[in-house]
């Protein structure tokens, strides 16, 4: 089921008590809740946050107005008890003050005047449409999102899958926006480069 | 005006239509003059686009994890029951 397309429906049977429509929500958003609670308050308490955060939606499901859609409201909710958490725990978070050095293509591309000399070189491969359908890549595409660092795995997922708006995204991760831009930004470029990686060579 | 490397710093802030004014006008000549820019910048969308849809797929629990969370959110929501009759 596709929350886009049925969110109505799902809400629905969700406001009814259906615990199988409840089943397939944390289906479809335990790990992303957890991708979400880890960026803020770190590896430690996620699971144990987003468990929180579910509870939350449960007892406050037949409340829901539908303001925002349902996947915006849960995310708030786990952005809500992760900071919580964090304020309990009284730590820091695991990644709010990042440098803000702009990520790089590397410099030896270009020449001393900045244009290119190692130009990005022609995709044989080259609609998201025929990548999907190649499974190698879509193994190598998936090692890279699991080996994301946490901040760029919370920023993408919030700005490509779920997207956000980037001043959404800095207020629910605790960020400035300048930083959500180049953490963004990092996670797109190391995706670019598995992808290229695996047009020049085949492998991951 | 810019040159190749600082565009490639600017690619995702142009994905995002995140320029305003000149910035944007300086990107556009940019990419007007500039195919392996134009190529890089097509590269990164795509990239974006591919991995987008890969995460919406993997990112996701199997039924006995939300068999398991839910019976917690039940059983959680009983013990305050019972705490609280």
């Amino acid at each position: 089921m596709s929350l886009a397309v049925n969110e109505q429906e799902l809400i629905a049977r969700l406001k009814a008590g259906d615990n199988n429509a409840f089943k397939h929500l944390i289906s479809a958003y335990h790990l992303k809740l957890v991708i979400v609670a880890r960026a803020i308050v770190g590896d430690v308490f996620a699971e144990d946050v987003a468990q929180e955060a579910w509870a939350s939606i449960y007892k406050a499901i037949g409340h829901f107005e539908g303001r925002a859609s349902l996947s915006t409201w849960m995310i708030q909710i786990v952005s809500n008890e992760a900071k919580s958490r964090l304020r309990r725990e009284k730590r820091h978070s695991s990644f709010g003050d990042i440098d803000e050095v702009r990520p790089e293509v590397a410099a030896e591309n270009f020449d001393g005047n900045g244009h290119w000399v190692n130009p990005p070189a022609h995709w044989d491969i080259n609609t998201p449409e025929l990548m999907l359908q190649e499974d190698q890549l879509r193994h190598c595409i998936e090692h890279t999102l699991t080996i994301l660092p946490e901040n760029q795995k919370a920023v993408f997922l919030l700005r490509d899958v779920e997207q956000r708006d980037l001043d959404d995204i800095a207020e629910l991760l605790s960020l400035s926006e300048a930083n959500v831009r180049v953490i963004l930004h990092r996670a797109r470029l190391q995706l670019m480069k598995t992808i290229n990686h695996y047009q020049e060579t085949g492998e991951c | 005006m810019l040159n190749c490397k600082q565009f490639t710093d600017l690619a995702s802030e142009h994905i995002d239509h995140e320029h305003t004014g000149w910035k944007r006008v300086e990107v556009r000549l940019h990419l007007i003059i500039c195919r392996h820019c134009r190529r890089f910048n097509r590269h990164l969308d795509r990239s974006r686009q591919t991995g987008a849809t890969i995460a919406q797929q993997v990112w996701r629990s199997d039924e006995g994890t939300s068999d398991l969370i839910f019976s917690r959110i039940i059983a959680a929501a009983k013990n305050k029951n019972d705490a609280n009759p």
